[in-house]
This record gives structure tokens, C-alpha cells and sequence, in this order.
């Protein structure tokens, strides 16, 4: 075996059993919040997807495995997003950013040709995840609420994204350009990303849980009374 | 795109780096600044937070002092004027005991029933002091004015009130609290003014309650007011300040256009009809 082939084969490896850390952790914690389940969710469905993407025909993949990865993926991320915005023209913004976007992606199932990577959904999918992240940050700067913005798991969410849609938003849009022996050079950039994203969402659950710790944990504190009338 | 277009192979690869890693030093970069941005906004409220619990904390204390004070005053009442006046009628009563001649006898009855008239007199003042009467049957126009008619007939001072809208009375308690700022004010004025004359005025604007002091003494304005709220003196002006912030209103001292007299305004949202 080539030695590229070796290196894709190890990192392609590392990618897919990094999603099981998400189900083990919340299988280890057994929390029940929902942004947790989301998570847990995300990680068996991602890792499925990969586990038998040798065993699905090289058809499928192009016309129905590579829209659908690219739409759950898409899904997976704004639910996660939609949960944790609180603020209602924003919420509204992203149901019809969403809807947008999936008529956008049935249209392009039926109507585009397809290439070695769907490129323009991930490179839509990208965008849209891009400005729910900033609707985030600009939610959280605007209302700090008197805690770090690093004590919640949705920053870390949101830092996963932006390494894995930044550091394989170009080599998605421009893998139909390359060819095989360049597309296999390459191809790892997108594994690396998507591992540290993975590591991202595993530090988010964390803080998820030390969140609730902290919840349970608080006391309710009495003001005391002044006497004055 | 054209930049893409154009690009031969290598050229790709070198976008595709390039590209790739603007977009990762962009994301830390993002991420820095929030985070920094962020640690900024909370060091400054934690700040804000701070100044306020220590300024709760002079109130809390001036309040107390007042407290104390107050205590330490009716003490001295109760031990130094009504404690004596009943231990002298007590005399008297005893002499009834001892003495039987009829007219010593009659003699000390009264005598010591004069004391104790002068006693209930005294407890009375020492009741209307703690909580003046004709507030609480007549309300606070009666009240100020009733005290602006004893420090005007002093002599030492020209006094005078007026309202002009206070068909709908505030709530007991309300009430209360003003009419207690207002002698503090009243107080502070003839303490330390030397003023000729004070003119009270009330007013209803804009579901707001107003009442305005008007003195031609020596004052103070907002800043010395403020500066004084939050050094360790002016027990007072603490004082005053916690009491409307009970009542959720806000007080302002300012020198008039024509610099010859010193306003203090109070201000409160205007209650629901008193009932």
C-alpha cells in the first residue's frame, strides 16, 4: 500500500472513533440535558456514517450519502445553536435560513451535477453555520450575564466549528479541482479539522456537565433586610 | 474565484495552504478578541458591582448609627425627664402615707398629679417625635405644614409651604419616609444655612410626585452631595438617600439660574390613590 493511502487510512480511522468519545461520555455521565443528547446523537450518526462509508457504492455516495452527510451535519449543528440562542429575531432568523437551505439542498440532489465532493452545500453550509456562530458571540457580548464565556460549552462548540469549517472550508470548495493523487495528498486537512472538532464538542460536554454541577450546587443567597421605615 | 481560475496546480496548493490557514489564524484571532473583549465588559461590571455593595455598606452603617442614635435619644428621654418627674410623685405619695394631716395630704395629691400630667405631656412629645400625629390622621400636607408654622413662629425663620396638587394622598408608609427627608432637610438647613426664609412647594407632573425646597442660605449641590454620600461623614445625607431608595425616588441639589438661592428637589413616581 501506497504510503499517502497508509497515512489517509489512519487519519480516516482517527476521525471516525473520535465520534464515539461523545456517546461514551454520555453514556460515563448519564446527564440529561438535551444539548448533551444532541451531542451523544451526533457522535453515534457521524459515526456510522463513516463506519460504512466503504460499504455503500461509490453511486450513492455522490448522488444520496454526500447530500445527506452534508444536510444532517448542517442540522445536527443549528439545533445545536438554535438551543442555546435565546434571542427570538435571531431564532426566527435561523428556521428560515434553515428551510432555505434545505430547499436549496433538495434542489441541488436533483439538479446539479455532482462531483468527488459536494462543494457548494458545504461551502452554503459553511456560511450559515459561520453566521449562526456570530449571532452566538453577538448574543453573549451583548448580555455578558456575568460569566465567562468560556464556562459555557456553547463557545466551545463554536470554536470546533470555526477550526472545522475553516480549515476545510477550501479544500471542499477546491476538491473537485484536484485530481486523485492530489484530492488523497490533501484530503487529510479535512481529517485533521474535523478531529480538533471533535475534541472541541468533548470539551463542550464537559462544561455542559460542570454547568449543571454548578447549578445543583448554588444555594439561594438572602438580602438582608434594612430597617428603615 | 477569477484568483482561483486563473491559478495553474501548484498554484491551487498554494491557495488551498494559504487559505486554509487564513482561515485558522482568523478563527483565533475571532476567538481572542471575544474572549478578551469579554474578560473586559465582566472586570468592568465586577467593578460597578463592587462600588455598589460599598456604598449599600456606608447606608447599611449610617442607617444603624441613625438607629442607635434615635435609641440613645429616647433613652436619655425616658431616664432623664419622665424617670425623675415619677420618682417625685412617687415622694409625694409616700408623704400621703406618713403625714396624716388632711391638708399636707391634699397638698402632695396634687402636687403629684401635676407631675404626672407633666409626664403623660412629656411621653406624648416624646410619641409625637417618633411618629408625628397629624401625619398620620391628616396626612403629609398637614403635616408639613404644621411644621413649617412651628419653625416659622419661632421667630427665627421664615418658613412657608404649599401644595398645589395633593388631592390623591400617597400611601401611609410613603409618606412617612418624605416626611422624614424633609426634616432631615429642614434640619441641615437650620443647622448649617444661616438661611432667612425656606419655601416648600409640591407638584404632580408627568406621574411624578415633586417637592422642591427653596432656601437663601449656604447649600450644597449634586457633586458635594454626592461626594458626601460616599465619605464617612454626612450621617444625614445617608440617611436620606437609603429613605429614597426605599421609595424609589431621586433627590437633586442645585443653586437657582440667579445664584441667590439653593433648590433641592425630591422626586418619586406617584403612587396609586391612597386608600
Amino acid at each position: 500500500m501506497e504510503k499517502s493511502k497508509v497515512i489517509e487510512k489512519l487519519f480516516a480511522n482517527i476521525v471516525t472513533y473520535s465520534y464515539l468519545i461523545l456517546p461514551i461520555l454520555y453514556l460515563i455521565t448519564r446527564t440529561k440535558k438535551r444539548d448533551a443528547k444532541i451531542l451523544a446523537i451526533y457522535g453515534i450518526v457521524f459515526w456510522l456514517l463513516l463506519f460504512f462509508y466503504h460499504d455503500i457504492p461509490r453511486s450513492i455516495r455522490k448522488t444520496a450519502y454526500q447530500p445527506v452527510y452534508t444536510a444532517l451535519e448542517y442540522l445536527f449543528f443549528t439545533a445545536l445553536f438554535y438551543c442555546n440562542i435565546t434571542t427570538q429575531k435571531f431564532r426566527k432568523l435561523i428556521i428560515a435560513l434553515s428551510i432555505s437551505f434545505l430547499v436549496f439542498q433538495i434542489l441541488y440532489v436533483f439538479l446539479f451535477e455532482k462531483g468527488r465532493v459536494d462543494s457548494i452545500p458545504i461551502g452554503v453550509e459553511s456560511i450559515l453555520v459561520f453566521i449562526y456562530i456570530s449571532l452566538f458571540f453577538l448574543e453573549n457580548l451583548k448580555t455578558p450575564g456575568g460569566e465567562y464565556i468560556y464556562n459555557n460549552h456553547c463557545f466551545w462548540i463554536s470554536v470546533g466549528l470555526l477550526f472545522y469549517l475553516g480549515g476545510s472550508f477550501f479544500i471542499n470548495i477546491l476538491a473537485n479541482t484536484f485530481s486523485d493523487e492530489e484530492f488523497t495528498k490533501y484530503w487529510y486537512l479535512n481529517f485533521i479539522a474535523d478531529t480538533v472538532k471533535t475534541i472541541f464538542f468533548a470539551i463542550a460536554f464537559i462544561f455542559l456537565i460542570k454547568k449543571s454541577d454548578n447549578n445543583k450546587n448554588q444555594k439561594t443567597v438572602t438580602v438582608p433586610y434594612l430597617d428603615l421605615i | 474565484m477569477f484568483f482561483l481560475q486563473a491559478t495553474n496546480q501548484s498554484g491551487v496548493s498554494t491557495v488551498l495552504f494559504l487559505g486554509t490557514l487564513g482561515m485558522v489564524v482568523l478563527t483565533v484571532s475571532l476567538i481572542i478578541f471575544i474572549i478578551l473583549h469579554q474578560r473586559r465588559v465582566l472586570r468592568f461590571q465586577n467593578k460597578i458591582n463592587h462600588m455598589e455593595q460599598e456604598q449599600q455598606k456606608i447606608l447599611l452603617a449610617a442607617s444603624i448609627k441613625l438607629q442607635e442614635e434615635e435609641r440613645q435619644r429616647l433613652a436619655a428621654d425616658l431616664h432623664d425627664d419622665a424617670g425623675p418627674l415619677l420618682a417625685t410623685a412617687r415622694l409625694y405619695l409616700n408623704e400621703n402615707l406618713v403625714n396624716q394631716d388632711k391638708a399636707t395630704q391634699l397638698q402632695s395629691i396634687f402636687q403629684a398629679r401635676q407631675i404626672i400630667d407633666d409626664t403623660i405631656q412629656l411621653v406624648r412629645n416624646i410619641s409625637h417625635s417618633l411618629m408625628p400625629p397629624t401625619l398620620k390622621n391628616f396626612g403629609l400636607e398637614s403635616a408639613i405644614n404644621d411644621l413649617f408654622q412651628k419653625i416659622s413662629g419661632s421667630g427665627a425663620i421664615n418658613a412657608s409651604s404649599r401644595f398645589h396638587e395633593y388631592k390623591d394622598r400617597l400611601k401611609g408608609e410613603k409618606e412617612l419616609i418624605i416626611f422624614r427627608i424633609v426634616q432631615e432637610l429642614i434640619n441641615n438647613i437650620l443647622k448649617h444655612s444661616s438661611a432667612s426664609f425656606i419655601h416648600l412647594t409640591q407638584n404632580v407632573h408627568a406621574d411624578k410626585f415633586y417637592l422642591r425646597i427653596h432656601h437663601d442660605g449656604r447649600g450644597i449641590v449634586q457633586s458635594d452631595f454626592d461626594k458626601l454620600n460616599k465619605s464617612n461623614v454626612g450621617l444625614g445625607l445617608k440617611n436620606i438617600s437609603s429613605r429614597l431608595r426605599v421609595v424609589q425616588g431621586n433627590i437633586n441639589f442645585e443653586k437657582d439660574i440667579s445664584q441667590t438661592y439653593y433648590k433641592v428637589t425630591i422626586e418619586l413616581p406617584k403612587d396609586e390613590p391612597y386608600q
